[in-house]
């Protein structure tokens, strides 16, 4: 679970500092602010506590090498170049800092001309970091899962790591019933319930659609359902599994979803959060934020934070404004959006009265 | 400039030719309406338009806001409330435009602004549900004239960005 996350002289970033909340964060602001970045940092960093979790000596120059080679793969830099993640213009290194629940912290730096990052880390992470983090990205994949996993390996796609690593976390096996958590059983259930039918996977990315009657194909169901098809397939395997895995980070779960459906995914992940799931999204939907407005219940302990990512009128920079309170989001992109709309229509039918 | 302190809000109408308290409920003042029909708050006169102005403070918007309600009581609910302000701020229009009919008021043309505290997207929807009920502009081939120019429903910032001479704050 990350606590705290400081970015400095990154990409878009000159210099950012973020408190998470353990439960539900979301992320809101206008196109080149920087939201997928912010996700894909935050998530590339995680790894390190799962790999030292998992192994607590893991050589210091290999690590740096991996990580290294997972931050090229999740940002495709121009010429695969580690120095053009540097933020334009800045001296100073570039510097990310992630701080755990439990106090650990782990950070990374390079400079313009890095070949590789330089990472250094405090604390123990034997118990409970095991688990790593999922990030979904926008698009769905469930359409070209089939041999993608291999093709990524093999060729320089123009995809970036986040979706390989979606493939391999989908095509892990399921695990024993027994040992799904009750709020995974229950969030499978409703999942199928509104689909109509649950999605199989065969292995090699093979994935069909299985209903009461028949099966079909993935690619010939609707993006939506395939959408929250990989919602059920994580929890299936385990890859989420609340009390247990690392954050969530969903990139615009919105893209692809009917807005009918995103009243169920609030509640799906408001209710894996109500048992350690902590989940870090990125939105540019209206309906979305206020879903979480609305449900989130202070009875059942939610917490729901909302940061803003905004680019300073006078510098041009970066920053970020969080709030716990849905009214208090300033500023609010999505809300302006329908404001601008009320501008322009303004302007057209009383021209300049009052101005 | 006309200044109107009403219902906890202060409006400074630059370049008005006439502003005032219509639904005035003082009998000793000169403009008091006296008449049993719903009022809008405000009418202001300018050279060639007149604008009326119903506003209202709400400090939880969400009783509105029908989109997101999220039981199916709830749904009703809000569905109710929402349905309950919009016929609220039709009639008001209406029979504030019956009043001016009377008065000899209605000459120019008429624009309605709703100030209200909820947020843009649920300002837009109130807006939309509103303008087709008014209903704003010629809506039958049998009128020769429209009741309404344009209805426009705002908050307090999006007032103050629009309408740079008519600005408007809250009262302590």
């Amino acid at each position: 679970m990350i606590a705290r996350f400081e970015l400095r002289n990154f990409t878009a970033f000159r210099n950012l500092d973020i408190d998470f909340s353990p439960k539900i964060n979301v992320i809101i602001g206008e196109n080149n602010t920087g939201k997928t970045h912010l996700l894909k940092a935050a998530y590339g960093i995680y790894v390190v506590g799962p790999l030292l979790g998992i192994e607590p000596d893991y050589d210091a120059e290999e690590l740096e090498t991996d990580l290294t080679t997972r931050f090229l793969r999740l940002f495709l830099p121009l010429d695969g170049r580690l120095g053009r993640m540097h933020h334009h213009g800045a001296k100073d290194q570039a510097f990310l800092d992630i701080e755990f629940a439990q106090g650990q912290k782990i950070n990374a730096e390079f400079s313009r001309n890095s070949k590789l990052l330089k990472i250094r880390w405090e604390g123990s992470y034997e118990v409970g970091y095991e688990d790593v983090a999922v990030f979904i990205p926008t698009k769905e994949v469930l359409s070209f899962t089939k041999g993608f996993i291999s093709l990524y390996e093999k060729y320089g796609l123009s995809f970036d790591h986040t979706y390989q690593d979606i493939c391999l976390r989908l095509e892990l096996p399921e695990l024993r019933s027994e040992t799904l958590h009750e709020k995974a059983k229950w969030a499978m259930g409703e999942i199928e319930k509104i689909c109509g039918g649950r999605f199989i996977f065969s292995g090699g990315g093979k994935v069909t659609f299985k209903t009461k009657r028949d099966e079909y194909s993935a690619n010939s169901i609707a993006e939506g359902f395939r959408k929250v098809g990989m919602l059920y397939r994580l929890l299936e395997t385990g890859a989420i599994q609340p009390g247990v895995s690392g954050p969530l980070f969903w990139d615009e779960p919105e893209s692809n979803l009917n807005p009918k459906m995103m009243k169920l995914l609030v509640q799906i992940l408001l209710e894996l959060s109500r048992n350690g799931q902590q989940v870090i999204l990125a939105t540019h939907d209206y309906v979305l934020l206020k879903w979480f407005d609305l449900l989130s219940d202070k009875g059942k302990d939610d917490h729901v934070r909302f940061h803003s990512l905004y680019r300073d009128t006078k510098t041009g920079e970066i920053k970020i404004s969080s709030t716990d309170d849905y009214i208090e989001i300033a500023p609010n992109s999505i809300d302006d959006a329908f404001g601008y709309l009320i501008d322009k229509e303004i302007e057209k039918d009383m021209g300049n009265l009052g101005k | 400039m006309k200044v109107i302190e009403t219902d906890g809000f202060e409006f400074c109408f630059t370049d008005a030719l006439d502003a005032f308290v219509f639904d005035e409920s003082d009998k000793t003042k000169p403009r008091f309406h006296g008449a049993p029909m719903k009022a809008v708050d405000i009418v202001a006169e300018f050279k060639n338009a007149y604008v009326y102005i119903e506003l209202k403070d709400y400090d939880d918007f969400s009783a509105y806001d029908m989109l997101n309600a999220t039981t199916d009581d709830e749904i009703s609910d809000r569905q109710r409330n929402f349905k309950w302000l919009k016929d609220y701020l039709k009639y008001k229009f209406r029979d504030s435009y019956l009043y001016r009919y009377a008065e000899e008021k209605v000459e120019k043309e008429v624009h309605y602004i709703c100030l209200l505290t909820f947020d843009n997207a649920l300002n837009s929807r109130m807006q939309k549900s509103l303008k087709k009920e008014l209903p704003v502009g010629k809506i039958s081939r049998r009128w020769i004239r429209e009741l309404a120019k344009s209805c426009k429903v705002v908050n307090l910032e999006k007032w103050n960005k629009n309408f740079p001479k008519w600005p408007v704050k809250r009262l302590d």
